[in-house]
């Protein structure tokens, strides 16, 4: 479908990334932390990312940002090919939101000199009052007002130093955010805040996200589609609403039955499937299909082979052996 | 059936004394819990959640204090107990599992060492016998190979593990309470629904009955009984499950409800957040604590604390809205 291509902002093609560890002398393994992801990001959509603990979601994230440099794979920005290039006039254009806004912010800088600083790396001003007009719209932008400027960020809760984080990333006008967990950190009553946002921003500026985050619900939510990580490996890819009423990994299905569901009625009618075991290392990982040692379908064929990554439905996409 | 509680807390008070003033990080709540009940805490962070607990089982920090009310446990007075009755107290009849494992664990001793001597510590048996019996706790808690694990030490465990070791140390000596700080928060979805399952199981074989500390009200709906909804200190609404999750009277808590995506949402909605930011607690709003972040807020919200209010049995909330003849007005911006 060459037509369709414009639309694509983000490909990635067979993106690999291992972390060398040092064990001994002449000892070195490596850390598989992602390995053969091939999926596109489509112009204005929200691509959610979801899986265990170390299953690679963050490696995925700043090696397409090239914050890691791939070890093998090619990555696409408006299909120009940037495995390679100088990444200097793409910085701006693609940006990242960290888990923890607290880390993320320098703390003896004031919020009106973090906001600035991006401004004057990208030189986006052109003068003094152009940007001091700028920092003041951003802030108000993500919710702060203008006396926040002069403040530090351990005057800030958690939910505004989030939106700080924000305001930095979209002070350079970027086209393209990775949001690494944004809301984690924060409180119940201050998550819904930051996605509605995420979302108002993306509405006005036309931005583009992969959303990293651990709770499937709000994933759901937030994503035009979804992809499922299993220790390195993107296992299933489809639009959120198809995920849900059909996932077709066992892996999505026992992580989707694991979310606890807050409806009392529900969640005493449930039938859960408990995965038996604990995530295989990433150093080691199992041959064949990697998650066939807690997979409850486990075949012969899924040990020797590893199941391709293919659309057995129009934009659903598994690496089973058995779908 | 008799109606007997376990544990009675009234018009509990705790404040820490800290050199820029007076944090009352509890500021007078009540609840009773029978035995084998589970009752779930959420609320916002800082809440007190975590303090209260600690009250209970005689782990306060310096420099806190508890200023005021009383905790009874089997009809003792818990906050009279000295050193050595509190120590008795902690081992035999209460425990806590601690959100992060690796605080609650000595690293210098193996697993097996540490079950056995809680089991020793607080009970008459041998050594061989409290070896088996520490073999089969961590049999219990779906620890595979637990003979091996006995020999191993903490850091040699994955977060989950340790996790199911801290649930074997709190369960070995058969406690009446058990109270779970956030005891699943740090764990993945899959090894969470493990830990659920598995302290649902021991919860019914034994049962003790369970104070369960969480942010997550999807965790709630599934292991509790009942909820307190805490907020800036104060229990702001009490009830069962059922209660809470479909009938929630409180602003607050019908905020939190809302303000989570829905699960049988069939197309989007835009998610409905809890406007403004949280309480300082060095700073307490006068009035209703939420008064500032309430859509709902009135003249006498900013000027009176709302009253507990009764809404059917096992059911209350504090909030003027549930008052008779209270006169409303325009929202006041904080
Ligand atoms: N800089 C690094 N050096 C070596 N190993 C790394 C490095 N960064 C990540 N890893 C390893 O790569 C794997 C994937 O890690 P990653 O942080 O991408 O996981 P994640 O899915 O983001 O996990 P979480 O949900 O905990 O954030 C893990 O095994 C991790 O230990
Ligand atoms: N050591 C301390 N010194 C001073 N104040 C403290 C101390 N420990 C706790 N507090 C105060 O007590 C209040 C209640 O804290 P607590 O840890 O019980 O909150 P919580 O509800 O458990 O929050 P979270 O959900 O973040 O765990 C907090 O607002 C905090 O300011
Ligand atoms: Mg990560
Ligand atoms: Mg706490």
């Amino acid at each position: 479908m060459p037509e369709a291509k414009s639309d694509i902002l983000i490909r990635v093609e067979n993106l690999q990334k291992y972390f060398p560890i040092k064990l001994g002398f002449m000892n070195v393994q490596y850390v598989r932390a992602v390995e053969g992801a091939t999926f596109v990001i489509k112009k204005g959509e929200t691509l959610g990312l979801v899986g265990e603990s170390g299953c690679g979601k963050t490696t995925l994230g700043r090696t397409i940002l090239r914050l890691y440099e791939p070890t093998k794979g090619k990555i696409f920005y408006e299909e120009k090919d940037i495995t390679n290039v100088n990444m200097l006039p793409y910085r701006r254009k693609m940006q990242i939101i960290f888990q923890d806004p607290s880390a993320s912010l320098d703390p003896r800088m004031t919020v009106g000199e973090i906001v600035g600083e991006a401004i004057d790396i990208h030189k986006l001003s052109s003068n003094g009052k152009e940007r001091q007009e700028r920092i003041k719209e951003l802030l108000a932008q993500v919710g702060l007002n203008t006396e926040h400027a002069n403040r530090y960020p351990h005057e800030f809760s958690g939910g505004q130093q989030q939106r700080i984080g924000i305001a930095r990333a979209l002070a350079v006008k970027p086209e393209f955010i990775v949001c690494d967990e944004p809301i984690s950190a924060l409180d119940v009553s201050i998550q819904s805040q930051i996605v509605n946002m995420l979302e108002d921003m993306q509405e006005q500026i036309g931005l583009t996200y992969l959303f990293i985050a651990h709770d499937l619900s709000v994933v759901r939510h937030i994503s035009n589609r979804i992809g499922v990580m299993y220790l390195g490996v993107i296992v299933e890819m489809a639009s959120s609403t198809e995920l849900y009423k059909n996932p077709l990994h066992p892996y999505t299905n026992t992580l989707l039955s694991a979310v606890p569901v807050p409806d009392p009625v529900v969640s005493r009618s449930r039938n859960r499937i408990i995965l038996e075991g604990e995530i295989p290392s990433p150093m080691n990982p199992p041959s064949g299909c990697r998650f066939h040692t807690r997979c409850p379908y486990v075949t012969e064929r899924c040990k020797q082979e590893e199941p391709a990554f293919r659309e057995v439905a129009p934009e659903h996409f598994v690496a089973c052996h058995l779908v | 059936m008799e109606n007997k509680n376990l544990l009675e807390i009234k018009d509990l008070e705790i404040s820490f004394f800290t050199p820029v003033g007076e944090v009352k990080a509890v500021g007078g709540i009540s609840y009773d819990l029978q035995y084998g009940e589970v009752m779930g805490i959420v609320g916002e962070s800082g809440s007190g959640k975590s303090v209260e607990a600690y009250s209970i089982i005689g782990l306060l920090q310096e420099p806190g204090k508890v200023v005021g009310g009383s905790i009874t446990f089997e009809g003792e007075d818990i906050l009279s107990y000295d050193k050595e009755q509190m120590q008795n107290f902690r081992g035999n009849k209460v425990s806590m599992i601690f959100q992060n494992p690796m605080t609650s664990l000595n690293p210098v001793y193996t697993i097996g060492n540490q079950l056995t001597e809680a089991l020793t510590c607080h009970t008459k048996i041998g050594k061989s016998e409290a070896h088996g019996q520490a073999v089969e706790m961590l049999r219990q808690v779906g620890i595979n190979n637990p003979e091996k694990r006995m020999g191993q030490y903490p850091h040699e465990l994955s977060g989950g593990m340790r996790q199911r070791v801290m649930i074997a140390m709190a369960l070995i000596c058969r406690p009446k309470l058990l109270i779970a700080d956030e005891p699943t928060t740090a764990l993945d979805v899959t090894i969470q629904a493990q830990i659920l399952e598995l302290m649902k199981e021991i919860q019914q074989q034994t049962q003790m009955a369970i104070i369960f500390i969480t942010h997550n009200l999807g965790v709630v709906a599934e292991i509790c009984d009942k909820v307190s909804v805490m907020y800036a200190g104060r229990i702001i609404e009490q009830g069962t499950v059922d209660q809470i999750f479909y009938n929630p009277k409180h602003p607050y808590t019908l905020g939190l409800l809302r303000s989570m995506p829905r699960v049988d949402a069939t197309e989007y909605e835009r998610l409905i957040p809890i406007e403004g930011t949280p309480v300082d607690m060095l700073n307490l709003p006068t009035g209703c604590h939420f008064g500032p972040r309430c859509d709902h807020c009135m003249k006498i919200c900013l000027k009176k604390e709302p009253p507990r209010v009764e809404i059917e049995e096992g059911h209350h909330a504090k909030c003027w809205l549930l008052t008779k003849n209270c006169e409303r007005t325009e929202k006041t911006d904080a």
